[in-house]
């Protein structure tokens, strides 16, 4: 399993965003077209909801900054949203587009409750350059588990994250980075806990993750919930049609 | 009643929710009570038009856990 190690850095700790809630993007005539793959549908939800939000971030950024989005390539029917998205970031704030970086595995993490987003990690591939710095961008962020993903793995491979852009950040907490007291305490409960049972370094979890976290008293209730999920988890994916990967089942990685 | 947004700082995060109730104040103790740990602050939901969310949780963070 992929450790997730780096947390958000400083720069990138608060998104940008537009709504609190999913209902305003639902609402758009191309969004479930859009979401269910249509490049063409993209493009007009974007460019509908998301222009003058975006024109408003000029100058926030620095020009030629390369604007990257959790999307996977390969697989048709995927939501092409965030990359609609991150190609408007980059004509509206004169930036480059990145496409070459791609989520190698769907999490079906829509519908998911908080503690089966933490074990649906996702996975990217593709080149990252080297000091090259990236704002990442995605349609929808709930608890940011799938931005954290992207950028330990942009930092792992030598990039930076200079900002975030979301056009719904759905988080009870709205920094994506977490705090550092709370990183200590969960540390404190949990010292190998975390990263056994999710590939998480309990310094890279993002803030909802690190709140959800808190609210477990003992490595034995965690772990117990952990495995409940992992059952949910099967079932929902069994239902869809799918197996679990043995990478994402979580209690074969406990001590 | 009215919207509100309540700023919040607790032990774990900063944040804010929409609140309807009848005052700031109101809306203030509606959080308060949510969420007795936390720092509150109000900005009636009629400026948010003209206020930007992240500055405002920026300004915020800043005032409350720097």
């Amino acid at each position: 399993m992929r450790i997730r190690s780096h947390p958000f850095p400083d720069s990138a700790a608060l998104p940008h965003w537009l709504w609190d809630d999913d209902q305003a993007i639902k609402e758009h005539p191309a969004y479930r077209a859009a979401k269910a793959g249509g490049q063409d549908a993209a493009i007009d939800l974007v460019w509908d909801v998301a222009l003058a939000f975006l024109k408003g971030l000029q100058g926030e950024f620095p020009q030629a900054l390369t604007y990257v989005a959790p999307y996977a390539r390969e697989a048709s029917g995927d939501n092409a949203i965030p990359l609609m998205l991150a190609s408007a970031c980059a004509e509206i704030l004169q930036g480059l587009v990145e496409t070459e970086i791609v989520q190698s595995s769907r999490v079906f993490h829509t519908g998911a409750k908080a503690m089966e987003r933490l074990l649906l990690r996702p996975r990217f591939d593709g080149p990252v350059t080297p000091g090259a710095a990236y704002v990442l961008v995605d349609d929808v962020t709930c608890m940011g588990g799938t931005l954290a993903e992207l950028a330990d793995y942009i930092q792992t491979a030598g990039g930076s994250v200079a900002g975030v852009i979301t056009l719904v950040n759905t988080g009870r907490l709205k920094p994506l980075k977490a705090k550092q007291p709370v990183i200590r305490r969960l540390r404190e409960r949990f010292p190998d806990a975390i990263q056994h049972t999710f590939g998480i370094e309990p310094g890279a979890l993002t803030a909802n993750e690190s709140s959800y976290l808190s609210g477990f008293r003992t490595v034995e209730q965690l772990r117990n919930r952990a495995a409940k999920a992992a059952e949910e988890i099967n079932l929902r994916l069994r239902a869809k049609g799918f197996q679990l990967e043995t990478e994402h089942a979580p209690l074969s990685h406990q001590p | 009643m009215a919207d509100f947004l309540v700023l919040f700082s607790d032990p774990v995060g900063a944040g804010y929710r929409m609140v309807q109730a009848l005052t700031a104040q109101h809306a203030a103790d509606v959080m308060k009570l949510l969420n007795p740990e936390a720092l509150v602050s109000v900005v009636p939901a009629e400026q948010l038009t003209v206020l930007d969310r992240h500055q405002l949780v920026a300004d915020w963070i800043r005032l409350t856990q720097d």
